[in-house]
């Protein structure tokens, strides 16, 4: 495996100029081996073609050598889609599928590390103008007092040795207050009612002393 | 930073406990001597001085809710959130008014259920007693639990033998000395919490100024600091009416009015809202501490007694810090759960017993069946606390019906004449919209929701149908 991908990246120039030299090498022979393989393929294609006595399907070697490439990209592709996304989950604390929140807190849970952690929030979805609202061990926090808008946070692990793991799918919270005519209804309602709890207690309150 | 791990040994804990348990216990013996008739058990034979009538009205305010929820109303809902909960304040300043009036009308009167009776009827007494004893065992049981969690986590105590012990001690002492031994008490424990709360303030000032709180704000938690932010608002008059709803129908004040001598009353009351009021605002300024200090909050819940064992950390006093917080959480809460146990077994006693069951409580019943009442209620609350029941929803739900009896108790108090069948069903309006308001517009609508219903219907009653009232007295 490890030769069949050398054999292709090898500078096959040099292998020409001392061929006498190297050409009991295995590396050159290996490679001597591939080339013609390529060259096969290039010259020879996948259709069969019985009656000039081409080979109809890739020779030995550029099976081997195709399956081999094809091998190691599936391989590092997992390896990578594995490296990728971090252990850690971040989740709001009860789990919830609500992204609203009606008066600015945020209760975060991360789970899957040991600590210590850090969690950044942001609002923009890049985190361009991320900042970090928790360092240590603890596995939560309630974030207060947001303003109206879309917040982003997500969190990572450092470990034993001060290097810090990938970050965490991020969690898009929303704070939405409750709309101001509303709002005013209510504030009209209970300011009218508590003025004239008011001024009937004080008024009785004088007119029987 | 208050983590999983217990502030205090257990042992320590246990012991601390058990020692003011055996210090209000014994007063409450010594205390319980004077209590030798039913007036006396009930109402301290109607001659608290300004002092401790002061005290007990104030401590019996100041509640676990004091000292944990208006930190979490504080770090939830910032400036706005903090004065909201110190605006129930006036609701005690307004009873001063209304205690001067009950007692002008009600010279021999007992419990708040005298009042419905006499003024509404037997129709207006039967709503009025379902919604307080409801409101009453509910708030009784808000505070064994938080009783029992505050042990559990500051001590390491089982949840359930915590919660037991602190029930335990108040039955005991309330049970030999009624409301003598509730009042005395009461004075201890208002000192411990004024001088704690003071404390610990001072040692928060001491690590961040003010300043440093603003900027920290001003950067992080912007929100808190908004005038406009719509939930502290809403917050602000509901509690406002909540508080105003608590205290004119429950038993436990209108008790106080009658215990204090008549011309003491409405300035111990006024007295006592003034003197509670900077303490939720003491309490929610540590709640905003949290950030400055790198207190992490996991639990809003618990941002106060987090905040104060961190303080306390910091100026060195180590395990003290967990001795001064639960000795002031214990005290808010035996303050409170005392005279819910003696306020509610008067209502059984004097409105069920003799009231609905047509029974005389003469000298020699009176102490075995106060005792009776007194222990039903406890192992109510005690079956319910069980549970760990989240039942501060029930308690803050409760708001929409305590608020609806505001203006019936006004109207009933200062009005010469009424359409009664009209204001009982202003009442049940005001508790079934309120409700409505509560859970499906929100959680900080159901008391005004509920108080300008009733206060519509009372207001139709004056005019509507009218006829005049007459005395309070029998």
């Amino acid at each position: 495996m490890e030769t069949c991908v050398g054999g292709v990246a090898m500078d096959l120039t040099k292998a020409r100029d001392s061929r006498v030299a190297r050409k009991n090498l295995p590396f050159v022979r290996i490679a001597s081996r591939l080339r013609a393989s390529f060259s096969q393929l290039v010259r020879h294609p996948w259709r069969a073609n019985p009656t000039q006595g081409t080979i109809p399907f890739p020779s030995p070697n550029l099976r081997i050598c195709r399956s081999v490439i094809a091998g190691l990209v599936v391989g590092g592709l997992v390896v990578v889609s594995q490296a990728a996304p971090s252990r850690l989950h971040l989740e709001l604390d009860p789990p919830s599928t609500n992204r609203v929140s009606d008066d600015g807190t945020v209760d975060l849970q991360w789970l899957g590390g040991t600590g210590p952690f850090e969690l950044q929030q942001a609002t923009s979805e890049d985190f361009g103008d991320a900042k970090t609202r928790y360092r240590g061990s603890d596995t939560e926090t309630v974030i207060t007092g947001l303003r109206e808008g879309s917040y982003h946070f997500r969190v990572r692990e450092i470990t034993a040795d001060g290097k810090p793991t990938n970050w965490s799918e991020p969690l898009m919270m929303e704070v939405h207050y409750l709309s101001r005519g509303q709002l005013f209804l209510l504030l009209g309602t209970g300011a009218f009612v508590t003025t004239l709890t008011l001024g009937a207690i004080v008024h009785g309150f004088l007119r029987h002393r | 930073m208050m983590t999983d791990e217990p502030a205090l040994p257990v042992s320590t804990a246990w012991s601390l406990v058990l020692g003011l348990g055996v210090l209000w216990v014994v007063l409450g013996i010594w205390w319980g001597k004077k209590a030798q008739t039913s007036e006396g058990f009930m109402l301290a034979g109607r001659n608290v001085g300004i002092s401790l009538g002061s005290a007990t009205a104030m401590a019996t305010w100041v509640t676990s809710n004091t000292t944990m929820v208006a930190p979490l109303l504080a770090f939830e809902k910032g400036i706005w959130g903090m004065l909201a909960y110190a605006s129930a304040s006036f609701g005690l300043m307004l009873f001063a008014p209304l205690a001067y009036r009950i007692r002008r009308l009600l010279p021999d009167g007992v419990t708040a259920g005298d009042f419905f009776r006499r003024r509404y009827g037997h129709a207006g007494w039967a709503v009025f007693l379902v919604i307080t004893l409801v409101y009453s065992i509910t708030w009784l049981v808000t505070m064994a639990i938080a009783g029992g969690k505050l042990l559990e986590a500051l001590g390491g105590i089982d949840y359930v033998q915590g919660m037991t012990l602190i029930l335990g001690v108040c039955v005991l002492y309330t049970l030999f000395g009624g409301l003598y031994a509730v009042i005395g008490t009461d004075f201890i424990q208002s000192l411990i919490i004024l001088v704690g709360i003071v404390f610990i303030g001072f040692e928060a000032l001491q690590h961040v100024n003010v300043q440093e709180v603003h900027s920290y704000l001003v950067a992080e938690q912007p929100a808190l600091l908004d005038v406009m932010m719509p939930a502290a608002l809403l917050a602000i008059f509901n509690n406002m009416l909540f508080g105003f709803g608590e205290v004119m129908h429950n038993n436990v004040w209108w008790s106080r009015a009658f215990a204090m001598r008549e011309k003491v009353a409405p300035r111990a009351f006024f007295l006592s809202g003034v003197l509670w009021f900077p303490i939720p605002i003491a309490a929610g300024f540590l709640a905003l501490c949290a950030g400055p200090l790198g207190v992490n909050v996991t639990d809003p819940g618990k941002v106060g007694p987090q905040v104060a064992e961190h303080v306390l950390g910091l100026a060195g006093l180590g395990s003290m810090a967990g001795v001064i917080i639960l000795v002031v959480l214990f005290c808010s809460m035996a303050s409170s759960i005392d005279s819910l146990l003696a306020a509610t077994s008067d209502l059984l006693v004097r409105d069920i017993y003799e009231g609905v069951f047509g029974q005389h409580l003469n000298p020699e019943k009176f102490r075995p069946i106060s005792a009776t009442a007194i222990v039903v209620v406890s192992l109510i609350a005690w079956a319910l606390a069980l549970s760990e029941w989240s039942i501060d929803q029930v308690l803050f739900s409760a708001g929409a019906l305590v608020a609806s009896l505001i203006w019936p108790v006004i109207a009933g108090l200062f009005w010469r004449a009424l359409n009664v069948p009209l204001v009982i069903v202003g009442i049940i309006a005001g508790c079934v919209t309120g409700l409505w308001a509560y859970f499906q517009i929100q959680p900080y609508t159901g008391a005004l929701v509920g108080a300008a219903v009733s206060m519509v219907f009372t207001f139709a009653a004056r005019w509507v149908g009218a006829r005049p009232l007459g005395t309070l007295t029998d």
